[in-house]
């Protein structure tokens, strides 16, 4: 084995590569996955969630006819899955944006109530009619009022991970804050990186022949402290103890860090994989150097 | 040989012999450093996260909690899935201020059956109460607002029920009936005293109260349907209280 070059200043800054690329990694996992809707997305479709939600009021509603008299059909006929998986996403999309962006618009839910509004106002306007019930302010009022709890249900479960509560609280100021600062964290960890990278180019320009093994084991060692915590969590199966069972809340945030998991470890094992072929590929580099610097010795020799 | 050439042979073999301690450090070197690398960036983002990770540890552990729990919707049985089936019964001694004795009482875990209510007159018979006034526990029965008094201790007893299912007949309670409320170890008696209709946000009726009596609301919507932002109190006034034996 041929000796590595600049051992230490090269073994220093590995380190300090290491470190910002897992700053740059965390940041740039955060800002362009974490922070668009479309992980969630795939999780919705994965952990049928609008299945969840819909039965999730099938079951409230159920409730609802206790105290107001009134069959959960006229409610759940004007319900519809896909609209409902619809106007979630919807809602995310726009939760996301907001916190992400001070300029944006506040969320607002988008689903369209008219249905709803004629199953249960049609249902109680022939109830009183068969039961000679006088259309008076007190009939309106309970009308607006159990059209208001059916409404503002509705709107409750497609805030699938609680962001529009979030949007709706003083915290979403300190997340427009954050998000803005993990942007420029990766920014700020890339540039250095990079800066490091060069900068060991710049010190191993007399034997390039060793930069594929630091890049390799700048990989390798990174690659590792991600998979470490991230396959032990997922052996554990640490987040399906989660502490809400409300189906689609449960299904939405588990699955969710489910997914989370399953792409840092795929992407981790690709980085460990290339690090250690990186690693493998300066060996075989070094035994061909070495023959090649035999033969010349011995071509020199015979002369 | 000469001393020159015995001194040049046996540097030789040192150079051979370092030439190849060399070649096995080298090696070593090179398979270990990325290993020493990994344990110095591990040790370092351990060293950096471990007190933000004490800080939110309480919370991840209520977040994430691990206890499994079962739940039992059987009638008699436990609507509380944090309740473990062989909890223990929560008994207490409570001296009686009236007649200065001592009697039993079985305190409820949230979720628990809890006593049986009844007032024939107006069509409420063997009516479960539950502890508790969760949507889950008044699909079940009635539920004992768990902030009222104690069944059997002084003061207000509230119950609440659905109007269209388990207090369908309370608006049928009149002035005068009896009313009865048994557990396991006291059976209450009361007569009809007062109907109020009032506003969910006035909450004068649930409220504790000095004189013993039982207050029984529902939603009213007077006949109508749709959910209503008033509710029907039938309050009744305690006229015996018959403490049982209780076997522990």
């Amino acid at each position: 084995m041929k000796k590595l070059y600049h051992y230490a200043p090269m073994m220093i800054l590995s380190i300090f590569a290491v470190l910002f690329l897992l700053v740059f990694e965390v940041a740039f996992f955060v800002s362009q996955v974490l922070f668009k809707p479309n992980i969630c997305s795939q999780v919705m479709g994965k952990q049928a969630v609008a299945e969840a939600i819909y039965e999730d009021l099938d079951e409230y509603f159920e409730q609802f006819a206790a105290p107001t008299g009134i069959p959960k059909e006229v409610f759940t006929s004007a319900l519809n899955e896909d609209e409902l998986s619809n106007a979630a996403y919807a809602l995310l999309e726009d939760c996301l944006e907001y916190l992400t962006n001070e300029d944006a618009a506040e969320p607002v839910v988008a689903y369209d109530y008219t249905e709803l509004e004629e199953s249960i106002t049609s249902y109680i306007e022939e109830y009183s009619e068969e039961n000679d019930i006088e259309k008076d302010d007190e009939y309106y009022e309970l009308i607006d009022q159990t059209i208001s709890t059916a409404e503002n249900q509705i709107a409750s479960r497609l805030d699938i991970i609680m962001l529009h509560t979030l949007c709706e609280t003083n915290a979403a100021k300190s997340v427009h804050k954050y998000a803005g600062y993990i942007t420029a964290a990766m920014v700020i960890a890339g540039i250095i990186l990079a800066v490091l990278i060069v900068v060991m180019f710049v010190i191993n320009r007399h034997h390039l022949r060793d930069m594929t093994y630091w890049v390799g084991t700048i990989m390798f060692s990174s690659a590792v402290v991600w998979l470490i915590p991230t396959v032990y969590l997922n052996s554990i199966g640490y987040f399906d103890s989660f502490f809400v069972t409300t189906e689609h809340i449960y299904l939405t945030v588990t699955g969710l860090f489910d997914e989370i998991l399953s792409r840092v470890i795929y992407a981790q094992t690709i980085v460990l994989i290339i690090g250690i072929a990186f690693i493998i590929l300066t060996i075989i580099i070094h035994m061909l150097y070495s023959e090649y610097r035999k033969r010349l010795r011995n071509r020199h020799a015979n002369d | 040989m000469s001393k020159k050439s015995a001194e040049k042979a046996e540097k030789h073999a040192h150079g051979h012999r370092s030439s190849s301690s060399n070649r096995v450090l080298r090696t070593v070197t090179f398979v270990l450093t990325p290993f020493l690398i990994l344990v110095i960036t591990f040790a370092i983002c351990f060293l950096a996260l471990v007190k933000p990770f004490t800080a939110v540890k309480p919370y991840l552990n209520y977040i994430f909690n691990t206890t499994s729990t079962t739940r039992s919707t059987e009638y008699g049985g436990s609507l509380n899935i944090y309740r473990a089936d062989d909890a223990p019964l929560n008994v207490k001694e409570v001296e009686d201020d009236d007649t200065g004795e001592t009697h039993t009482m079985i305190y409820p875990y949230y979720g628990d059956f809890y006593a049986t209510l009844n007032d024939e007159s107006a069509g409420l018979v063997d009516v479960p109460v539950y502890s508790g006034t969760s949507n889950e526990v008044l699909a079940q029965g009635a539920g004992w607002y768990n902030g009222s008094v104690y069944i059997g201790n002084y003061g207000n007893v509230v119950i609440a029920g659905h109007n269209h299912t388990y207090f369908y007949n309370l608006p049928n309670c009149e002035e005068g009936d009896i009313v009865t409320l048994e557990t396991d170890y006291v059976k209450l008696t009361y007569v009809v005293s007062e109907k109020v209709v009032f506003h969910e946000d006035d909450t004068t009726y649930v409220f504790p109260m000095d004189d013993d009596r039982l207050t029984m609301y529902t939603c009213w919507n007077n006949g109508k349907l749709g959910m209503s932002e008033y509710r029907l109190a039938v309050i009744c006034e305690l006229t015996e209280r018959e403490w049982k034996e209780v076997e522990q």
